[in-house]
């Protein structure tokens, strides 16, 4: 999954990074990604709470002009 | 009107800290030096901008294809163009010198806003030249705050801060609009800088979670000590204020969104590591 793939899913599907955290390999069936015990391992570690408002910033209304 | 807010409330929209400070501006400038603002003039001087605004915002929306009713309420332009200059001739005569500074201004916000869309690559020069220049109809109110109280002379410093401050917020809203911008195909200051410096076979996407969006933030921090300079005679305590809230909320948004974006570049480089190891020979 490209980094690309990555922001299209924050900004138009947020609850998948909840199923990342939760279930890595889950999350990720039906794509191309088969994952080691170590991938499974680091992508549990990261922090997704962070993830929140990238979504709410980019993919949501503008708020200025 | 209503779509604007997302409380479906005008004033909620206008009141956003996020928003281009045009209805406060004339207010800072009226009451800068310890004067007593005259709050009939102000209150005309705050209906003429809300009727200019959404007059600049229906033509913006229908030529970037954000707009999805403006089409219907195209004819209300009028309403809303003569509401705004029609306030004024309440106070100025024909021949005052408010109206030159009124044709030039209005003039310059139609003409940036028909460049922007023929600007195939913008460098900070066109961001400067046509961008910032879309704001530049703000000069309007804050022109007509310095005749009515006869104090022309400090028109000149309030709308140089006024043309610094329409850059920093252009270049904001570049920043945190460069998604939907990509997304409906319009080009930006921000999103010209990605495609000149992503590496090759990059995405903007990615070059903007990589670099960019940090990148963004550092022009903006660097633009804020020249908006201070420029506040620092104007003598208004309240304006300060904002800078100061301005620069907080930054701060807020480059933690907060750029903890964020890195998240996801560690996300993408924990999955690139299986393709790069299955990419290696055995």
């Amino acid at each position: 999954m490209t980094l690309q793939q990555l922001i299209n899913k924050v900004l138009n599907d947020p609850a998948f990074f909840s199923a990342l955290k939760k279930d890595p390999a889950k999350a990720l069936q039906g794509t191309d990604e088969k994952l080691t015990p170590e991938q499974i391992k680091a992508l549990k570690e990261l922090n997704y709470k962070t993830l929140e408002d990238v979504g709410s910033a980019f993919a949501g209304p503008s708020a200025i002009t | 009107m209503k779509l604007l807010s997302a409380t479906g409330d005008a004033p909620d929209y206008f009141m956003q800290p996020r928003m281009f400070p045009m209805l406060l501006l004339p207010w800072w400038m009226a009451e800068s030096g310890g004067r007593k603002p005259n709050r009939g003039f102000q209150s005309d001087v705050v209906y003429s901008t809300l009727n200019g605004y959404y007059y600049i915002r229906l033509l913006d929306n229908l030529m970037d294809g954000h707009g999805s009713v403006e089409i219907s309420l195209l004819p209300a332009a009028a309403f809303f163009h003569s509401e705004f200059l029609m306030t004024y001739q309440k106070y100025f005569d024909a021949n005052h010198p408010f109206w030159p500074v009124f044709r030039s201004a209005w003039f310059s916000s139609s003409e940036a806003v028909a460049s922007e869309v023929g600007v195939v690559c913008f460098d900070e020069d066109a961001f400067r030249q046509i961008s910032a220049q879309k704001l530049c109809a703000a000069r309007i109110p804050l022109a007509a705050t310095s005749y009515f109280y006869r104090d022309a002379e400090s028109m000149k410093p309030w709308l140089e801060f006024m043309a610094a401050l329409a850059g920093w917020s252009q270049m904001l809203d570049d920043l945190f609009d460069w998604h939907r911008d990509l997304r409906g195909k319009k080009d930006s200051y921000v999103l010209s800088q990605a495609r000149q410096h992503k590496r090759e076979g990059e995405t903007v996407e990615a070059w903007m979670a990589r670099t960019g969006f940090n990148w963004g933030v550092s022009v903006l921090r660097g633009w804020l000590p020249e908006l201070r300079r420029l506040a620092q005679p104007l003598g208004s305590a309240a304006l300060n204020r904002y800078l100061d809230l301005r620069e907080k909320m930054l701060e807020e948004d480059n933690a907060k969104l750029g903890a964020g974006l890195k998240t996801l570049v560690k996300i993408s480089a924990v999955l690139s590591i299986e393709k790069n190891y299955s990419a290696r020979p055995n």
